[in-house]
């Protein structure tokens, strides 16, 4: 295992495609968590008196903070889902993880290799919204009593879980589409179009068989955090049914990779 | 001497194209062993397969007597088609990965470039590499482990004859040391350069098996031309000691017992009237040898 992750981290360390779409992913989400500031600067002054509640607008309040920023930060994960098809077809076209094969690697390891690199990538961005909800939280917040911060941290394992699995989905598809263009655009469109399409035409939206489709998993974790209407519920902790549906994802998905690159000739 | 590589009835298909024929391959330890044959007759997939990135259709094979494992590739040193390494890479952190992946130290990196005269760039990133220092590369690669196999597929392809000499030394080199090399090779004379033994393949099937030594050992060929090429051959028809006669190009060439002389057979033209135009003798060599296979199956 140590061995795969120094393996990996040779492999990263010195490939600035991949540190640059990182930046971009961490600054993505800086600038649209900071949304809310925005957001209470616009609602605060009209016509020179408060319009609203700031307390009732303020989304950098915990414990709410939490469930608010990873909801706004999941939608920029594919920035990292592009940051792993890169990297996998890039293995594919230089024909390295062929190399990486004869050199004596199993294709179970090349595998595990890059669940590995997608775990640390999802733990990285669980990390940096963790530090930017308690930094918008010092900042913003009304309250920072750790009673209320520790609450709905269920919020932050969910958002590692989606990430993490978003990635290993798109490592399937890395593997799968052999052209990094063709995978990135097919991830791309699935996630934001082809699934909802699908389910908005043909299935109950709430159903069961909606939800268990791997993206309206991973967003049923965390789900939208403001009511619109003004007796809608509002999700206050994480579903037990979602989490398992989108760790059998996770597991699938590394399964189905494995199976690629099993019956595939190199 | 023990056996290093078994392949029995390993067998290829894409769809309805068999790439390779039931193919039954022996290779003993210290043999350097040439796959010959023209571009697409199954070389790279005979090596993709026993190096466990090609999915035989049926058919299987052994290193050592043991059944194909991560473990078993470990002990084999490797290129297929041509030098893959990470673009974005420098020489030196590319091998830190085969020395992670082959389960061995990093002390070597420094030798192994020193012996194929890449030390001094081996800070450099591998996409600044010309292609005969990628070739060499992956030769330094190849021997990082200090396997006991190497496997080169086409290790000159496309490489300026200075280039081509050089991985040819540094081969004769790795071959004195006693190692196996397995040298997928179209060009004939590198394999006669280098191999003692060889196989040849056309089309996916093996038409040839065994030593360098005695494919060109007691075969003299003569070539002969001259302005009236129908005289000729029916003068050349009546010679003695003609073992084969084809006609190649602008002359004739003969496949001769080692007895017949030049003399002999420009004496015999003249007392006939005959004036060749061309006239020369040449101890065997694997071209003529592998032509003839190949012509034997045509």
């Amino acid at each position: 295992m140590l061995r795969l992750f120094q393996i990996e981290w040779i492999k990263v360390k010195s490939n600035r495609s991949f540190w640059a779409l990182l930046l971009l992913y961490i600054l993505g989400v800086y600038v649209l968590c900071s949304i809310g500031t925005g957001l209470m600067n616009m609602t605060s002054s009209v016509n020179g008196e408060p319009a609203m509640d700031l307390s009732t607008m303020n989304m950098y309040n915990f414990p709410k903070a939490w469930h608010n920023l990873t909801y706004i930060a999941s939608f920029l994960k594919i920035f990292l889902g592009i940051t792993m098809i890169v990297g996998i077809s890039n293995e594919v076209q230089h024909k390295t993880m062929r190399q990486n094969i004869i050199d004596g690697m199993s294709k179970v390891e090349f595998i595990i290799s890059k669940v590995i690199t997608a775990f640390f990538i999802a733990l990285i961005s669980t990390i940096f919204i963790v530090v930017l909800g308690l930094y918008f939280g010092n900042t913003y917040a009304d309250n920072m009593a750790w009673e209320l911060v520790s609450q709905r941290l269920d919020f932050v394992g969910a958002f590692f879980l989606q990430t993490f699995t978003f990635l290993i989905f798109s490592l399937f598809l890395g593997l799968l589409v052999k052209s990094s263009g063709l995978a990135i655009v097919f991830t791309i469109a699935y996630s934001l179009l082809i699934e909802n399409f699908f389910t908005w035409i043909f299935l109950d939206s709430d159903g069961l068989f909606a939800s268990i489709l791997p993206m309206n998993a991973l967003d049923n974790l965390i789900q939208f955090p403001i009511s619109l209407t003004p007796n809608a519920e509002v999700q206050n902790t994480v579903g037990l049914k979602d989490t398992l549906i989108c760790f059998a994802w996770l597991i699938l998905d590394i399964g189905l990779s494995y199976l690629v690159l099993w019956k595939k000739d190199l | 001497m023990s056996t290093v590589l078994q392949t029995n009835n390993l067998t290829k298909q894409y769809g309805s194209l068999t790439a390779l024929h039931p193919l039954d391959l022996s290779i003993e330890e210290g043999q350097v062993f040439g796959l010959l044959g023209p571009n697409g007759s199954g070389k790279t997939t005979t090596l993709g397969m026993i190096l466990g990135v090609t999915n035989p259709t049926s058919g299987s094979f052994s290193w050592y007597g043991e059944i194909p494992s991560p473990a078993a590739r470990k002990k084999v040193g490797a290129i297929l088609e041509k030098p893959c390494f990470y673009p974005y890479l420098s020489a030196k952190k590319n091998l830190q990965i085969v020395a992670k992946i082959k389960g061995v130290t990093e002390d070597r990196i420094g030798e192994v470039l020193q012996e194929v005269g890449l030390y001094d760039r081996m800070n450099d990133n591998f996409e600044t590499y010309s292609l005969g220092m990628k070739q060499r590369l992956a030769i330094a690669s190849a021997l990082l482990a200090n396997p006991p196999v190497l496997i080169l597929d086409e290790p000159t392809n496309g490489l300026d004859p200075q280039g081509i000499v050089e991985i040819r030394e540094i081969i004769q080199r790795i071959a004195a040391s006693g190692k196996t090399i397995i040298l997928a090779s179209h060009l004939l004379d590198e394999v006669q350069k280098v191999c003692t033994h060889f196989a040849v393949l056309n089309k996916g099937k093996k038409l040839f098996q065994g030593s360098v030594t005695d494919a060109i050992s007691g075969q003299t060929i003569i070539e002969i031309g001259a302005s009236d090429m129908n005289t000729l051959k029916a003068a050349l028809e009546k010679l003695g000691g003609v073992k084969n006669m084809v006609l190649n190009g602008s002359h004739f060439r003969l496949e001769v017992e080692p007895e017949v002389t030049i003399e002999y057979i420009s004496k015999t033209l003249m007392e006939q009237g005959i004036t060749p135009t061309h006239l020369n003798k040449n101890e065997g060599s694997l071209e003529q040898e592998f032509m003839k296979i190949l012509n034997q199956h045509a």
